[in-house]
């Protein structure tokens, strides 16, 4: 034990910072594949049978 | 999620915990008997994509394997036990080790520590002790009416009494000698304990068998080199700008990646 003294927090800055560059990074990822899978949707609901 | 992120991580953290050894050298610059650290690196594993491939044909001949690194880590934090530099103090309880060596210290729980830094002071019975208060071995007790201490090159102690011209001799320090003094384990308070890696302490006598000699009157000063110091606080600074740098073209060329899907 050492009087007058405090433990501060054992946060690592880098690996947190590039863990949440890794989980934004696979977010934007899955978000993109969403909306593509829309634009597949639409298609196919919208002009699959359209007379040309 | 992508290797070259998570390298170029494992770079900046190596970087950081050089500069943490840096900034606690240079924080004990003046502190009595520090010895300076060191960080060591390695390479991390590496990771195999094909193995060591044989060319068949007549003259067979092979390809060595294709690995990639995957980082760097910390291998260890080395002691280095070099002589700091002495300073006279004209105290006649200060003693500086000049060679091999160090002072045995008896801690309250039993067990026996080691120092170099030799400003002791005498305890309200005469006896040998650090700042602390811990005793140094032998337990050397000056008498109260004693005077002029004195505390020879090789060890001995001796006090002049009064009514007599004669210095009567009181006892004699011994010093501990390791194999592999880095290492040693420090435990703060400028004390070491011995750990298996050191190997067992080799007790004698000061200017025997290789023990360095006492030097009474003066003390050793940490054995930081500011300059070194310095100069190295340099180059982690620029190896942690390149693997930030690094890092920001990971992330860069995820988010190109990303945006190849409109």
């Amino acid at each position: 034990m050492i009087q007058g003294a405090l433990e501060s927090s054992n946060v690592n800055a880098i690996e947190s910072l590039t863990d949440m560059i890794d989980t934004v990074r696979a977010y934007a990822d899955v978000q993109k594949s969403i909306s593509v899978m829309d634009d597949i949707r639409g298609i196919a609901a919208n002009q699959i049978g359209k007379p040309v | 999620m992508d290797p070259a992120l998570r390298a170029a991580a494992s770079g900046m953290r190596a970087q950081q915990t050089r500069q943490e050894v840096i900034a606690n050298n240079l924080a004990n610059v003046n502190t009595t008997g520090y010895k300076r650290s060191r960080a060591n690196f390695e390479d991390l594993l590496y990771q195999t994509v094909s193995g060591p491939q044989v060319i068949g044909g007549p003259a067979a001949n092979t390809l060595p394997a294709v690995q990639i690194g995957r980082g760097v880590r910390l291998a260890g934090v080395q002691k280095d036990h070099a002589q700091g530099s002495i300073e006279t103090t004209q105290n006649p309880t200060d003693i500086a080790i000049e060679g091999d060596g160090f002072f045995q210290i008896q801690l309250p729980s039993g067990q026996i520590a080691y120092t170099r830094d030799g400003k002791l002071q005498l305890s309200d019975q005469g006896v040998l002790v650090t700042a602390e208060g811990n005793p140094v071995l032998p337990n050397i007790r000056i008498p109260a009416q004693a005077s002029a201490l004195s505390i020879g090159p090789s060890g001995i102690v001796s006090v002049m009494r009064a009514g007599s011209s004669v210095p009567e001799e009181l006892g004699r320090i011994e010093l501990a000698r390791f194999t592999n003094p880095a290492g040693l384990m420090a435990m703060g308070q400028n004390m070491y304990t011995a750990t298996p890696a050191s190997g067992d302490a080799m007790v004698s006598f000061p200017q025997d068998e290789g023990t360095g000699r006492l030097m009474q009157g003066s003390l050793e000063m940490s054995n930081v080199e500011t300059v070194t110091e310095m100069v190295d606080m340099i180059t982690t600074m620029r190896a942690y700008e390149l693997t930030s740098k690094s890092i920001k073209t990971s992330d860069d060329m995820l988010q190109i990646a990303n945006g190849l899907v409109r």
